[in-house]
């Protein structure tokens, strides 16, 4: 019983399920990589 | 709302996407990755009593607080390693219930179970009782742990049995990715709810406890499985195994009976003690050997955090091309090489080849975890893969004990023998390598499952 991957009716419902995941993942993301730039950065001179 | 729940409600019907399953799989798992940043919990809950009578050291101090009562790092580590026991243990009770309910009920089981973990701990927070933060967050969370990982595992392999390293990889990496949004999150709403008498902790728990159970349901109410026979189009089904590919279904009882599973258990068991051991240790590693501060220390926990959630997706797709066998024999020899050249990286001072290095490292980690669930769909078929994975995740909850415990033993007794500390991690990366190359002969002795322990079709569709 095959059937096609995805029909109209359900392309909203793909692109929000994908946004409200992506949202936080992306937050997280971006704040490690304010962390990771300090590994980069020389330490300020006392 | 039981009815919702029933796996018979929660078939998909015509028109359905299967690229919604993943994201239904990782509102579970970005959330229950939350785990692997449990440890910014660890000073504000050991700064309790400190906090509460605007007594505690500042952030310079060697002490974290000098009121009597105050709990210890050292008591409060348990609390992690209580909640990847339980995740292991409920993975392996839970996993034929997990089968047999579907995946809606068992990502509301595991939505209610981590929600009320948190809730329950922030409870134990409030009131100072350290045992009811253990049973809340340990046993409760730990649990919902357990059944939240493995619930969208089956469901995954199903609806994509063309690329199920894919498929799998995207959830795991939700693992993964839980870390990079759990420790932040926590930072904030802790900074929100701080008063002059309070680190606003056990607020900050309850809280993520409630927003964890709300993204969770989202997962549950959009997850839908397969029809029985459905398949993607233009997919057509092997009829004969091929190499380790299996065409043909083993029971969870039959699996444990196998040589096969225990091997895929040492391999899982040998590549996470690798790994867990040195994450634990990442930040004072670097500090110690390279002279670095916390706050750059910090950015290199984000960073190899940031590989070993990307690893998850790149392996484990890598795998449906490469096959499983080749991936583990890849991890297992780049890595034990990449651990022997580290301490001479760090004697050289190399820090960017170190940082390189363990990043490629905690890649292979997070990919170990995330190609293993294809490994077993591979040797054992579809039906019961995920009561298999389930079990097989009792190599995670060792790992997680003997990890830390091998890595801090080391190092501890080699500190005791007047080694300097930046010297100290030289010898454990060496038995990291060593433990490596074990892995890798484990993963070389695995052949094709027996025939007999295959069952015949119309019993894999009962157990279905």
């Amino acid at each position: 019983m095959n059937q096609p991957a995805t029909d109209g009716s359900a392309s909203g419902k793909l692109i929000l399920a994908w946004i409200w995941v992506s949202i936080p993942l992306l937050w997280g993301i971006w704040v490690t990589f304010g962390n990771v730039a300090k590994l980069f950065t020389p330490p300020a001179a006392p | 709302m039981a009815a919702f729940l029933d796996r018979s409600h929660s078939i998909a019907g015509p028109g359905f996407s299967r690229w919604l399953v993943p994201p239904a799989a990782l509102c579970i798992h970005l959330c229950i990755g939350q785990v692997y940043a449990f440890s910014v919990f660890n000073k504000p809950l050991a700064q309790l009593l400190c906090a509460a009578q605007s007594a505690c050291p500042p952030a310079t101090a060697k002490v974290i607080s000098t009121i009597p009562g105050d709990w210890s790092i050292t008591d409060l580590g348990w609390i992690f390693s209580l909640a990847i026991v339980f995740l292991g243990l409920s993975a392996a009770v839970f996993g034929r219930w997990v089968e047999r309910v579907g995946p809606r009920m068992a990502m509301f089981a595991a939505a209610v179970l981590f929600g009320a973990g948190l809730i329950v701990a922030g409870f134990g927070t409030a009131i100072h009782n350290l045992p009811i933060v253990f049973l809340g967050y340990g046993v409760i969370g730990g649990s919902g742990l357990g059944i939240g990982y493995i619930s969208p595992v089956s469901t995954l392999i199903k609806w994509f049995p063309d690329r199920p390293g894919l498929a799998t990889g995207t959830a795991i990496m939700g693992f993964g990715g839980g870390a990079l949004i759990g420790a932040p999150l926590a930072v904030l709403l802790m900074k929100h709810y701080s008063s002059p008498t309070s680190n606003g902790v056990a607020a900050t728990m309850v809280t993520m406890g409630i927003i964890y159970f709300l993204y969770m349901m989202v997962g549950a109410l959009i997850v839908r499985l397969p029809a029985v026979g459905w398949a993607p189009a233009g997919y057509v089904a092997p009829t004969e195994s091929r190499g380790l590919i299996t065409s043909g279904n083993v029971l969870v009882g039959d699996a444990i009976k196998t040589p096969q599973f225990w091997l895929i258990w040492a391999v899982l068991f040998l590549n996470v003690t690798a790994g867990i051991g040195v994450l634990g240790q990442a930040s004072l590693m670097i500090q110690e050997m390279f002279g670095v501060v916390a706050a750059a220390a910090a950015g290199f926990v984000g960073l190899l955090s940031l590989f070993n959630m990307v690893g998850r997706i790149f392996w484990a797709s890598s795998s449906d091309a490469l096959g499983r066998k080749r991936t583990y024999m890849i991890f297992f020899a780049l890595g034990a090489v990449l651990y022997a050249f580290v301490p001479s990286l760090g004697h050289a001072h190399a820090l960017v080849l170190f940082i390189l290095a363990y990043a490629i490292i905690l890649s292979m980690y997070g990919g170990g975890f995330a190609t293993v669930p294809a490994y077993l769909r591979d040797m054992f078929g579809t039906v019961q893969v995920g009561a298999i994975h389930g079990v097989l995740l009792t190599a995670w909850s060792a790992a997680g004990v003997a990890g830390p415990v091998l890595v801090n033993y080391i190092r501890q007794y080699q500190i005791d023998h007047g080694v300097a500390k930046a010297d100290a991690y030289s010898v454990t990366m060496y038995i990291m390598a060593g433990l490596l190359v074990v892995g890798f002969i484990c993963n070389w002795l695995i052949t094709p499952v027996a025939q007999r322990y295959f069952v015949k079709s119309g019993t894999a569709e009962a157990a279905a």
